[in-house]
């Protein structure tokens, strides 16, 4: 019901008063004149009584009346004003309420949206096919999955609230806990950092009933600002890849062994008939024997590469490291390869800067590098060619200088790599198309390994290379970039 | 009196070829095809030195090396282990072999140097 507007309502009631105080006079004139009439006054008197009378009542009327108009002109004003501030309110009022009305639209839309949102987010999370936990910045449980829920055989309702180290178990492939300064979510709380367990070297997770089973995790911390808060992570059980892993190794070292033992006998036995040991030979009998062992060594080379690429995909090759000196062990794998340099009649310049310090790293690994890129450039690097080779503490290439780096450069006037093909000279089993056709021995794996371990001493790799003018590599290693690992075999 | 040397190898071509690069260089060579024969004739013949296989029928190399390290006379015998598998060399190790070479990466003579070199340490 609208309220009756208090203004209105005076006016009206003051306008009746004055109505009222009019029409008195008038009746009591009138009763006067009846009575007058009756009694039989006469009319000089009857007038000047009727004159006094009028004269007054008037004046009474218009002292009353004239205080009644002020009066009501006064409250008239006082509810004008009071009228207009009303308005003004009910205007505020009015404006006020559409406000609300349109943020209530607003948010019932927006939470509509939300828990759409949080519905959708909700099923992506229940639905993928690995387990799922997050955590707040102190480790604590906010959210898992299914998948969670059923690997750990624990239900959320356990879980949330706990933090992640105490209830979730880890442990090591011999059924040790592992410590909690080295559970992936602590270090990824800590550092910022992402954290990814290899297959090589996984945990073990301990289930609510049943045995442990090993595990990939993955942290991933969130950062809102500057600040961590919070992380994600995600697990699958792999037991199934460590069956197949094992029996790959298995395989590979069995495989290895097998191939290698006739690779030997011949070996061994042409060695003996080049060495004279079963009579001279004619010069074409020496000849085609040492094509034969030449043959032979490119096939143990090969079944080595073999085993160097399954060891570098299985992550299972050891790093040990030890003082190594670059200059001296670039010099070494040289010194191999004189033989060739000078049937090909090539020139090598050698550049090693005394700054160089001797670096903590695996020295195999790095002989391995230094092995394909010397012995790619001898190789692809036609008669009377040459090959520069140096190790220096500033790069010689276009890439900035970084602090404890040391750069070695291979560089030759070779053949080339062929534009085209540049993008997959790293590739595993590559030649580029000019290699195949000159008949240069390769198996297409020496620059897949080198960048490997290049990579995994936190170096870089790169080269520059135009077709008939020769190719750079240039290699960037940290001086303290190679870390220990153990490993269950050595490259070679 | 020449130095005994105890080859254990399944693999003929091998042994024959070893056996008589020893004999040339004037060894008296003993031979066995598996860890069994190998850990039997080590103890009753006590050899100089032992040149061992890995992969072998019966009894492998590494099998036959941790019983003759039971023995007495075993505990300190020569072993020197040639093989085609190079992922050995940390578990060898903790059986204090004096050499471990991988048969692939190593020509006859380099083979028959370090035994005439280990032998007479």
């Amino acid at each position: 019901m609208e309220p009756q507007p208090k203004g209105i309502y005076t006016k009206i009631f003051f306008g009746h008063v004055l109505a009222m105080l009019m029409l008195v006079p008038i009746l009591l004139f009138y009763v006067f004149g009846v009575e007058s009439a009756q009694r039989g006054i006469s009319p000089p008197s009857f007038l000047s009584v009727t004159l006094i009378y009028i004269v007054t009542s008037s004046a009474i009327f218009y002292s009353i009346s004239r205080y009644i108009s002020e009066a009501i002109e006064k409250h008239s004003k006082t509810l004008a004003t009071k009228l207009s501030e009303e308005t003004k309110r009910n205007e505020e009022l009015e404006l006020a309420r559409t406000t609300m009305t349109e943020l209530v639209d607003d948010l019932q839309k927006k939470s509509i949206l939300g828990e759409k949102e949080q519905s959708k987010n909700e099923a992506i999370l229940s639905s993928i096919g690995d387990g799922l936990i997050a955590t707040d910045q102190d480790g604590n449980i906010l959210f898992m999955n299914t998948i969670a829920e059923d690997l750990l055989g624990y239900s959320s309702h356990e879980m949330i609230g706990k933090p992640v180290v105490e209830a979730v178990t880890v442990k090591k492939e011999d059924g040790k806990d592992i410590p909690v300064y080295e559970r992936p979510t602590v270090k990824a709380l800590a550092t910022g950092e992402r954290i990814k367990t290899s297959i090589a070297h996984c945990f073990y997770y301990q289930p609510k009933k049943g045995e442990m089973f090993p595990v990939s995790i993955t942290v991933t911390p969130y950062v809102l600002g500057k600040k961590i808060v919070g992380s994600v992570i995600v697990f699958r059980n792999i037991v199934q890849e460590k069956e197949i892993d094992q029996a790959k190794t298995e395989f590979v070292s069995l495989a290895s062994h097998q191939l290698r033992t006739p690779l030997t006998n011949i070996n061994w036995y042409v060695e003996m008939i080049l060495s004279g040991d079963t009579g001279k030979l004619t010069k074409l009998q020496k000849e085609y024997t040492e094509q034969i062992y030449e043959s032979n060594q490119h096939m143990n080379d090969l079944v080595n590469a073999l085993l160097n690429v399954s060891r570098i995909e299985l992550g299972t090759f050891s790093v040990e490291l030890s003082d190594v000196d670059l200059p001296k062990l670039s010099k070494s794998v040289i010194s191999e390869l004189t033989a060739k340099i000078k049937e090909k009649k090539l020139k090598l310049k050698t550049h090693f800067e005394k700054e160089v310090p001797i670096m903590q790293a695996d020295s195999n690994l790095l002989r391995i590098v230094f092995q394909n890129l010397t012995s790619n450039a001898v190789k692809y690097t036609p008669e009377k060619g040459s090959v520069d080779i140096s190790v220096t503490m500033k790069p010689l290439g276009k890439k900035k200088a970084k602090k404890n780096h040391v750069y070695i450069t291979f560089k030759d006037t070779g053949y080339g790599i062929p534009k085209k093909e540049q993008s997959k000279i790293f590739s595993k089993l590559f030649r580029a198309d000019n290699a195949k056709s000159m008949d240069v021995e390769g198996n297409g794996l020496g620059l897949y390994i080198v960048k490997s371990i290049v990579e995994n001493s936190g170096g870089t790799i790169y080269f520059e290379s135009e077709e008939n003018k020769g190719t750079t590599f240039f290699i960037a290693l940290p001086l303290d970039g190679m870390k220990p690992k153990e490993g269950t075999r050595k490259l070679k | 009196m020449s130095k005994k040397i105890l080859l254990v190898e399944d693999e003929a071509p091998q042994s024959h070829l070893l056996s008589e690069k020893l004999k040339t260089e004037g060894f008296n060579v003993l031979l066995a095809k598996n860890g069994e024969e190998g850990l039997a004739l080590a103890l009753s013949e006590h050899p100089d030195l032992i040149l061992a296989d890995i992969i072998m029928p019966r009894k492998d190399g590494i099998s036959m090396l941790e019983e003759l390290r039971k023995d007495k006379w075993g505990k300190t015998a020569k072993v020197i282990m040639l093989t085609n598998l190079s992922n050995k060399e940390a578990e060898l190790l903790e059986h204090d072999v004096v050499d471990f070479l991988v048969k692939s990466d190593h020509t006859v003579d380099e083979i028959i140097n370090t035994v005439i070199e280990k032998v007479s340490e």
